[in-house]
């Protein structure tokens, strides 16, 4: 289920999460959202939101580390007006020479836009085969203007 | 200053709606632990009159009724050893954790060793608190924390507030 904001009164801000953790999810998958607030259904069958007025829009997801849940994931948003690849939680020991820094959170500004934009797994770690978990996918919006 | 969100009828948007952007900062570096408070109440806003407050003691941020709020948190926590995770979430004035259904996100460090490449967490930095019905009075709390970790300076907490 995808999801654009609410055109109605009192839309400005929108936010998204998934109810329950996800798994399976492969390089490529969209991270799903499933309890949505000031937004309303679309009728494609991944979670994501739809930008239909130019927004700031906001995602992160988050792993526990458990087995079988995904490790050092990149993720980026992808759809909507445009595809940037902005990486996030790109974990390793920072304590580490030679480590990547951690860069957490996505980041898109959108123009109006029918397409959908979802928060995409872009790489992630050894882990990974079968069951790559996620705990909680977050998506939060400002709808700016048209 | 006041900045004006169009939230209207279809795409065009035909209704502003009164904003505010509302920054709050520590100014200094502080020790916390678990059950600490974040005590962020340098305020620095786009206009007066928004009427978010925060105790310099106790960490309380109030949230006037008549609003929607959009609360971001961005932290940074300097551990007391290489070794020490963490989590910092937003609370109610009671001191319990706001659920993601009741618009709580946390923020959440998990450290693990440089040799380990399988099973490491992917964490969030920024706790975030949403909500169209928001609480009057919230907390942004260290949930776990070793003594010793401080809070610098570099933290601040960013609200939108909108007029219903």
């Amino acid at each position: 289920m995808s999801y654009f904001p609410n055109t109605g009164p009192n839309a400005s801000i929108f936010w998204a999460y998934n109810s329950s953790s996800q798994q399976n999810v492969q390089i490529g998958d969209y991270f799903e959202v499933d309890v949505v607030n000031e937004v309303e259904a679309d009728t494609v069958s991944q979670g994501g939101v739809r930008c239909d007025v130019a927004s700031l829009v906001y995602g992160e997801m988050q792993t526990s580390g458990q087995s079988g849940y995904l490790d050092k994931a990149q993720t980026r948003f992808f759809g909507g007006a445009t595809a940037k690849a902005s990486g996030e939680g790109f974990q390793v020991a920072t304590n580490k020479a030679d480590s990547y820094d951690i860069d957490d959170g996505n980041y898109q500004v959108t123009s109006n836009s029918s397409l959908n934009l979802y928060l995409q797994l872009r790489s992630k770690g050894t882990n990974a085969i079968g069951s790559s978990g996620v705990d909680q996918t977050r998506i939060f919006g400002i709808r700016l203007n048209h | 200053m006041t900045y004006q969100l169009f939230a209207g009828t279809g795409t065009t948007g035909t209704i502003a709606k009164s904003t505010r952007l509302i920054e709050l900062t520590s100014g200094i570096n502080r020790s916390v632990s678990t059950g600490s408070a974040l005590i962020l109440a340098a305020i620095r806003a786009t206009d007066a009159g928004h009427g978010v407050t925060v105790n310099n003691t106790t960490g309380e941020i109030t949230l006037p009724s008549g609003y929607d709020y959009y609360v971001q948190a961005s932290i940074e926590i300097n551990r007391n050893a290489n070794t020490e995770s963490f989590r910092i979430a937003f609370t109610d004035s009671g001191g319990t954790e706001i659920t993601a259904a009741n618009g709580g996100f946390d923020c959440v460090y998990e450290w693990h060793s440089s040799s380990t490449t399988t099973n490491v967490p992917n964490f969030t930095l920024s706790a975030v608190y949403v909500s169209k019905n928001p609480l009057s009075s919230i907390f942004l709390k260290c949930m776990s924390m070793t003594s010793g970790s401080v809070m610098t300076q570099e933290t601040s907490i960013i609200i939108i507030q909108v007029a219903q």
